[in-house]
């Protein structure tokens, strides 16, 4: 069967005019100026005219969906992770691949050193290993770990913290690389965590935004809440995928998983943010990335038709959505059919608890009856594993 | 639920001890799974009346308490009662994930108090100075403890998880002591004891390896009188005993590290679960 990918995730790459787009197994990328196409696997350009585009290898690419970007600036850096435990890192001004290798654990989030020089990645687990960017025989090194599915990190901007979130409402702020030492705990959260961001306007202050239907700012180094800002989306249960800003127009965008509107912040205080818009579109967002001018690029959901990315134009301090972008001309121009299976694009709602689960004397005593003994109890202990 | 023992004429006789025959349970849970646990969104927000009522609230003119050691997996709180004299002012918790056992150490705390109610709140023997709670310690302990706010805590007999696969599952490991040494006080102890010599191994390895903690010498801990307590006065610790077993201490010091050390993490503890396809690529990290 023949779907349409959609771009599920886009990345800008601050000081650049690159924007990298993935598209299920495969990404490409594009002058965020002009749409020109700067790189792409050689599949994708053999369907389309793009002269003077950077070839990419289709055997360069993970053999599983992209799950998540990260970008090291100075290093000119692309890290990927995929589905399959595949992490890679690309070097964005040849496109050629720095390293590549599987990690222990599927990952879930991912975070390069300050310097650009170590990769770290977060998993499932709770755990998160860092290894050299672009050595694949690096040995990974366990830094830190929760008891917990660990769903987000970010470094500081001095890169001597390392904040992670967890699935158990909890963020924690360790040193770092000395990540043995826990300077802090940030609790608020009565949900799940799923989203953390530092702007790069407020280095003191973290965005974070998980299962709760509200946003939380933090003095993070003090633990203490600046402030709690409402997310109301009707009665519907808040998953916050994304929390992105922009540094000179110190705007926040954030996106809420299968929600049709992205929010907007005004964060000039960033420790009293103000609701600015919310831009509604078609269908919900599942990546979103700030341009050089402060635009915002948004990937839409899996349709049958329609464009694959939008652009939020950014003009005396609001946005509107606009066609004929070059960029959205270029990205939605691209041919994303492919006989793969439509992937999962939401596992961001998927991390909230369970309503009420029966203890097992409970269950125990409602089957009772049934067969009793060791046999059963050891089976019913087995099935009651990490979600 | 544990059965309630109920005196002849229908009346529960609160000074009476529970019978362990009543609370067993098997003695394994899963850490990482939802257990329907109570615990708050922060410590300044829990309520520690229920659980030491003679000293909360503070009265005026009465010093601030907060808890000071832990117990972690504090099975039927043999520890719990033993310390309880020897520190009468200092506030101790055991934690237990186990249902029925948190109910035993529950009653058996409050049959002591019931038949000690004569005596003054930080007197030897009042038993107001300990309690316990039913929690996932490994979880849910930074939403009980303050940085920094613990001086003693205390794993002892903590289950084995024998497979290796399940080794992520004890409760010291070098990511979890991370999480002991941000609650305990930088000089504040851990004592370790267990009668599995695979996993005394693992524990002294772990903690040997972790930056935050040193061991203490048998000359240190001469003059501990914790010591004789978290070798005998457990449950664990008597039945080992009897069956003439062996036990293995270990006891650390939290400690503070230059900024400056050169660190380069610690090896990842990898089980066999699912790990068939990570396996040639993740190349040899595995033990």
């Amino acid at each position: 069967m023949t779907v349409r990918l959609p771009v599920h995730r886009v990345l800008h790459l601050t000081g650049t005019d690159i924007v990298v787009a993935a598209i299920g197994r495969k990404f490409l990328a594009v002058n965020s100026k002009n749409g020109q196409i700067l790189a792409a696997p050689a599949s994708v350009l053999s369907q389309i005219d793009a002269a003077g585009a950077q070839v990419i290898a289709d055997e360069e690419f993970p053999d599983a969906t992209i799950s998540l970007f990260a970008l090291h600036p100075e290093t000119s850096q692309l890290a990927v992770s995929a589905d399959n435990k595949q992490v890679a890192c690309y070097d964005v001004r040849t496109w050629t691949r720095l390293s590549s290798r599987i990690s222990i654990k599927r990952a879930s989030c991912l975070s390069f050193s300050k310097d650009g020089g170590k990769l770290l990645i977060g998993d499932k687990f709770g755990d998160v290993y860092s290894f050299k960017s672009n050595d694949t025989s690096d040995k990974e090194a366990l830094i830190l770990g929760h008891v917990s599915l660990l769903t987000s990190m970010t470094l500081t901007q001095d890169g001597k913290y390392l904040l992670t979130g967890d699935r158990d409402e909890k963020i924690r702020v360790s040193r770092y690389p000395h990540a043995f030492e826990i300077e802090q705990f940030c609790l608020g959260h009565k949900l799940f965590v799923s989203s953390l961001h530092i702007p790069a306007f407020a280095p003191d202050v973290l965005l974070s935004g998980g299962g709760d239907p509200f946003l939380l700012t933090w003095d993070f180094m003090a633990g203490k809440i600046l402030q709690q800002i409402p997310l109301q989306e009707a009665d519907e249960p808040v998953a916050v995928s994304a929390i992105v800003s922009h540094p000179q127009t110190k705007v926040v965008a954030v996106v809420l998983e299968k929600s049709k509107n992205v929010l907007m912040f005004n964060a000039s205080n960033a420790r009293d943010l103000q609701l600015l818009q919310k831009i509604t579109l078609p269908t919900d967002a599942l990546s979103v990335t700030f341009t050089d001018e402060g635009h915002l690029l948004i990937a839409l959901a899996p349709r049958a038709e329609g464009p694959l990315v939008e652009l939020a134009r950014y003009a005396a301090g609001s946005f509107t959505l606009s066609q004929g972008d070059a960029l959205t001309q270029q990205l939605n121009a691209i041919p994303t059919s492919s006989d793969e299976e439509m992937p999962d694009f939401y596992p961001t709602s998927k991390l909230r608890k369970t309503e009420v689960v029966p203890n097992r004397q409970q269950k125990r005593k409602e089957n009772e009856g049934g067969a009793k003994g060791k046999n059963k109890r050891a089976k019913n202990g087995k099935t009651e594993t990490a979600a | 639920m544990a059965e309630i023992e109920v005196a002849a004429d229908g009346v529960v006789d609160p000074s009476k001890l529970p019978q362990k025959r009543y609370f067993r349970q098997r003695a394994h849970a899963n850490p990482f799974s939802d257990h329907q646990l109570e615990y708050p969104v922060r410590p300044e927000d829990y309520d520690w009346s229920k659980h030491y009522p003679a000293h909360f609230p503070t009265q005026p003119g009465q010093q601030q308490r907060f808890v000071e050691f832990a117990d972690i997996g504090c099975g039927y709180g043999g520890l719990l009662t033993s310390l309880s004299p020897l520190f009468p002012s200092t506030l101790m918790v055991g934690m237990e994930i186990r249902i029925k056992v948190e109910e035993y150490v529950h009653r058996r705390i409050e049959a002591l108090r019931e038949q000690n109610k004569e005596k003054a709140i930080d007197e030897a023997h009042s038993y107001q100075n300990i309690s316990v709670m039913r929690m996932n310690a490994m979880k849910f302990s930074p939403n009980f403890f303050h940085k920094g706010q613990l001086s003693k805590m205390f794993f002892l007999f903590p289950d084995p998880h024998f497979k290796k696969r399940k080794h992520k599952a004890r409760i010291v490991t070098s990511t979890l002591l991370a999480e002991y040494a941000y609650m305990l006080r930088v000089g504040g102890i851990l004592y370790t004891v267990t009668d599995v010599r695979d996993l005394h191994e693992w524990m002294v390895k772990h903690l040997d390896e972790h930056p935050l903690f040193v061991r203490m010498s048998e000359d240190e801990l001469k003059d501990d009188p914790c010591v004789a307590c978290v070798m005998v006065e457990t449950e664990e610790g008597k039945k080992v005993e009897r069956n003439q077993g062996d036990k293995f201490l270990a006891v650390y010091r939290r400690i503070e590290v230059d900024p400056s050390m050169d660190w380069k993490g610690f090896k990842p503890i990898i089980g066999q679960e699912g790990e068939a396809d990570g396996k040639e690529a993740a190349g040899g990290s595995e033990e």
